[in-house]
């Protein structure tokens, strides 16, 4: 889109093609213009609520507006909203102010700005292409006011939830950062209510962000249980809930809000794709506000957040039990030998078969990770020549969600998957293979939450973890000590049952 | 993070190191290898009129190599017709994902990667045409998307001819449309602006997808009627 620059009363303002008031005036891409003042609010000029509510905190694109251009033009004048050019020059370079890229970049001529090579981000064009010429509407968001809320929860916390729910609570309160390192299946959600409790009490905004759809899914309906008067909406690509005060959203939505939120909280910090990309790091502090709380959920910090706890940069609290309260399974190491090698020769190793037998024989289902999707389709041809009925699970798999319900409901005893399903899946009794644990992809924090799949139910705690390996490696060992530490720390608080067992020494 | 260059289609780091990369008749694609296997290039036998495999129609369809849709529109004489189409590949599920990740996201980039292919394919095999007309798109759409995909094809390509077929209508998509409405229609899809232009000239129309042939014949009618020679089709895809 082009705007031209006008001056009226001593304020500078911009006004965009198509609207008749200045006259012969020259147009040019926004992206040509450095500075984007807001206009001082006109408190005689009355504002469009459904404007205002819709753009609440928000930063998006004119195609994601349904209001008319004239409407929008009005209330910029007026000072109830901002625009700003997409792409800008930051410290000499151009970045896409809606994600923060400024690597990737496409270009195009342009029908909007008439401009032969109109700039475009590359990064974050699945949500929309922000281009040189576009726009970015924002409005500052606005107080608002929750309903009275109790919270609809009887359940009892554990010795550690406990400590870390009052700390998650005094970190909203004071619009803290905290980092909470909760094992896996530790309960992390409860560890929040509370928190969230005060921050409905305090009328924050609230936004809980995971990298997952999925978990977006299975958190909503517990949160919404928990407070039945709150309006909660899930975010995440094809959602259309209707925009709440209180949000449960994938990190890639975010890039679409801006100094939003009070309370962000955000969950698994160091899986991916958040950890490895700087896009959706920047997603969160735009969103949240300058002075807003911020809470890292993690069974496994990555070195990075590490440093930061290290160097009393992080406040942390630390839940190293279960909330069953019993050990957290270690992995049992097995040498397989060349592996690779018996499978290309269309053999699958002795020990491993022995293996799953005797876990069927338990009446155990069994899952077994490996390094790769190629491998997990190989192996998965030679269990069924072998005659055992597996499903193979992997990242570009449509019927994921499908497959691990079938197998949940035990339709079928073997799931072959990759790192994929390393987070979030909980299947009573089921023990846990990894074949090839040596490979680089099965790193420390992998191979910790991969075990943590194994005894969370409290009818069936202690659960089965065996690496399958040729050469043990330092994150085989690393993940060994990092769970034998968590079962330790818990001993000694005495909050751990089934006392002596921290894991099998090999 | 491994710094390397990315697949414009997957974001894949491609490997380096290729031997394409001592071809001299492989000019960069930025496409990595895994995707460039999931295309299919049309080849072997095809329909004389359309371009489409032939192994795809069923025998009892086919007359003196041309396939029956191609005998039905030549059937209606009130067309100025079409020499014929020529499509590069088949429109199989992964082409519909590229050309959805160019056309409706607006990923310019994405679509680039076809550019040196539609420019060589063009110097060797249509060097008897004047001026290549890209299939416009209505000005309500274009500022939509942004930019004409195959205008974006054509930059590099000296005889393009922009702004001379004009699309008269914006109506609903062709995709939302019944094969038989396609087909049937009488309302006229386009205009010439300039019959001077294109008076005696010999043309190519470049499209992205070849259907039912309605664009290219409603096309190349306009075009004829307005003094051109002769008009030839070629689309990336047939379908």
């Amino acid at each position: 889109m082009r705007f031209a620059s006008s001056i009226f009363q001593n304020k500078s303002f911009l006004v965009p093609e198509g609207i008749s008031i200045i006259e012969n005036g020259t147009y040019y891409p926004i992206s040509h213009f450095a500075v984007f003042e807001p206009q001082p609010i006109d408190h005689s000029y009355i504002p469009s609520h459904e404007l205002l509510t819709f753009l609440n905190g928000r930063h998006l694109l004119i195609d994601e507006i349904p209001f008319p251009l004239e409407q929008l033009h009005d209330h910029y004048m007026n000072g109830y909203l901002q625009i700003e050019a997409g792409i800008q020059l930051i410290s000499s370079k151009h970045t896409c102010l809606r994600c923060g890229n400024s690597e990737a970049f496409g270009f195009y001529p342009c029908a909007r700005c008439k401009c032969s090579n109109c700039r475009y981000c590359r990064k974050c064009i699945k949500m929309g292409r922000v281009s040189s010429c576009s726009p970015l509407y924002f409005s500052p968001a606005s107080s608002l006011t929750y309903p009275p809320t109790l919270l609809n929860w009887n359940g009892e916390l554990s010795h550690g939830q406990n400590k870390a729910s009052d700390q998650v609570k005094l970190a909203i309160q004071k619009n803290e950062r905290l980092l909470v390192w909760a094992v896996c299946g530790s309960g992390k959600t409860e560890v929040l209510f509370k928190g969230l409790e005060q921050a409905i009490y305090e009328n924050k905004t609230i936004c809980i962000a995971t990298p997952r759809t999925d978990v977006v899914l299975e958190l909503l309906p517990r949160l919404r249980k928990a407070f039945p008067t709150i309006a909660i909406s899930g975010l995440y690509g094809g959602s259309d809930d209707p925009l709440s005060p209180f949000i449960i959203s994938t990190t890639h939505q975010l890039i679409r809000y801006k100094d939003c939120f009070d309370v962000m909280i955000i969950d698994e910090v160091d899986a991916f794709p958040y950890e490895y990309d700087p896009s959706l790091q920047y997603a969160v502090d735009k969103a949240r506000k300058n002075n807003g709380a911020l809470v890292y959920l993690t069974a496994t910090p990555s070195r990075k957040i590490l440093k930061q706890v290290k160097d009393n940069a992080l406040p942390y609290v630390r839940i190293p039990v279960r909330y069953h309260g019993y050990p957290l399974p270690a992995p049992k190491f097995t040498w397989v030998g060349n592996w690779r090698k018996h499978i290309r020769k269309g053999k699958l190793p002795s020990v491993l078969l022995k293996w799953i037998e005797q876990q069927f024989h338990e009446k155990k289902p069994v899952m077994l990770f490996v390094p790769s999707i190629k491998l997990a389709e190989r192996i998965h041809s030679l269990f069924e020549e072998v005659q055992v009925d597996c499903e193979t699970v992997h990242s570009e798999d449509a019927d994921r969600v499908e497959k691990v319900m079938r197998f949940r409901n035990r339709n079928y005893r073997l799931l072959l998957t990759t790192t994929i399903l390393e987070r979030g899946v909980t299947i009573e009794n089921v023990s846990i293979g990894v074949l090839g644990a040596e490979a680089d992809i099965f790193t420390e924090s992998s191979l910790v939450q991969i075990a943590g799949r194994a005894g969370r139910s409290e009818k069936y705690p202690e659960g089965e973890v065996a690496l399958f390996h040729y050469g043990k490696t330092n994150d085989m060992l690393l993940a060994f000590r990092h769970i034998k530490s968590m079962n330790v720390e818990a001993d000694n608080r005495g909050w751990l049952k089934g006392k002596g067992v921290y894991g099998v020494k090999k | 993070m491994a710094q390397g260059k990315r697949c414009v289609w997957c974001e894949e780091v491609m490997n380096s190191v290729s031997w394409e990369m001592f071809s001299f008749f492989e000019e960069e694609w930025n496409v990595c290898n895994e995707c460039k296997s999931k295309l299919a290039p049309i080849s072997g036998e095809i329909c004389l009129k359309c371009g489409r495999p032939l192994s795809k129609v069923k025998r009892e369809y086919i007359l003196e190599k041309t396939c029956l849709d191609c005998q039905r529109w030549v059937e209606k004489s009130f067309l100025n017709g079409l020499v014929h189409n020529r499509s590069l590949f088949e429109y199989n599920d992964f082409m519909k994902h590229v050309l959805t990740l160019y056309k409706y996201r607006g990923d310019a980039e994405v679509g680039r990667a076809f550019n040196s292919m539609f420019s060589k394919t063009i110097t060797k095999s249509y060097k008897c045409i004047d001026f290549v007309i890209p299939i416009p798109l209505s000005i309500e759409r274009l500022y939509d998307r942004g930019f004409n995909q195959c205008d974006l094809w054509l930059e590099k390509v000296p005889n393009r001819l922009s702004n001379c077929l004009v699309r008269i209508h914006h109506e609903e998509k062709q995709s939302k449309k019944t094969r038989q409405e396609r087909i049937n229609r009488s309302v006229k899809m386009f205009r010439v602006s300039n019959d001077d232009l294109i008076k005696g000239k010999t043309l190519l129309i470049l499209d992205d997808l070849y259907t039912t042939g309605t664009t290219a014949y409603q096309a190349a009618d306009a075009l004829g009627k307005s003094g051109a020679k002769a008009v030839y089709s070629l689309t990336l895809c047939r379908s």
